[in-house]
């Protein structure tokens, strides 16, 4: 059983519940094939094999205590992310969905690859000053991911990115590097999905070819 | 516990898509032919293992299929 921190449960608030109160879901643990369980309250995860009865001694300070040292209880350190199970009515109409015109309400690797019609900038944020996206010649590399300046607007901080962006790397992305790529460049366009404990919601963009030579920029670093 | 890749891990790597803004999702065969599927490298230089894999060597690596 985990307890689960707040940008978890922030996580899982932008989730459908699957009745009151609970949510069935998989979980990606680091190093580890996916498990299942149901979070309660979007605070306690309670995996499948489990017995509930954990849930009612949870409740109790004492009993709380001896299930952390008998490490019947954890923190969700290996927590990659959380995803409710979509129902079988959900699937049904997510099919329908995906018969109306495309949105960019999903990840950008899911979007259908467009070419840039007129000059635009973008950015990339990240924990390292020596990014091995960006060659020596200043391109990007094939399917390197940045955002819009526009949305880049919403960053203040190294830490705002990594939430916009749900970057599992908790290092704030400090560095942000500016592209400017010429016009017919082949991109992606998506949103980013909560993952990673991170809400994500922040534009994101695949340079599916990279970008040429002299295009980037930076970084300038921003306050962590 | 974060592990830095030797330099030809780093080489595939940067020939391959990312699967974030700074991050690879991939799968691994370490020497003792445990498999590892979808931990997280950063930068590709910073491969996330479990704690217990600190001295094994990697032998195949490959972007996971998510």
């Amino acid at each position: 059983m985990e307890l689960l921190n707040e940008d978890r449960q922030s996580e899982l608030l932008s989730q459908p519940e699957s009745g009151m109160g609970y949510q069935n879901v998989t979980i990606m643990l680091r190093g580890e094939e996916e498990r299942r369980g149901t979070v309660f309250n979007t605070e306690y995860l309670l995996y499948s094999e489990e017995p509930v009865s954990l849930l009612q001694r949870i409740t109790e300070p004492s009993q709380r205590l001896l299930m952390s040292e008998r490490k019947e209880l954890g923190v969700g350190e290996r927590i990659l992310s959380l995803k409710v199970i979509q129902s079988e009515t959900r699937l049904s109409s997510r099919v329908r969905e995906s018969s109306l015109p495309k949105t960019t309400s999903s990840g950008a690797d899911e979007a259908a690859e467009e070419e840039l019609q007129e000059e635009e900038e973008f950015k990339r944020f990240s924990a390292y000053a020596n990014d091995r996206r960006v060659t020596p010649s200043r391109g990007l590399l094939p399917g390197t991911y940045a955002t819009t300046a526009e949305d880049a607007k919403q960053v203040k901080t190294g830490r705002d990115a990594v939430k916009r962006y749900a970057l599992p790397n908790p290092k704030p992305a400090v560095h942000v590097f500016t592209i400017d790529p010429p016009v017919r460049t082949k991109l992606k366009r998506g949103i980013a999905q909560p993952a990673y404990g991170q809400p994500g919601g922040g534009v994101e963009v695949i340079f599916v070819k990279g970008s040429p030579d002299k295009t980037v920029t930076g970084p300038v670093q921003i306050p962590p | 516990m974060t592990i830095r890749l030797p330099e030809k891990w780093t080489r595939f790597l940067v020939r391959q898509p990312e699967s974030g803004m700074g991050y690879q999702r991939v799968d691994v065969r370490l020497a003792n032919n445990r498999k590892i599927k979808d931990v997280v490298v950063f930068n590709a230089e910073e491969i996330e293992l479990p704690d217990d894999c600190g001295q094994c060597e990697i032998e195949e690596m490959r972007i996971h299929d998510s």
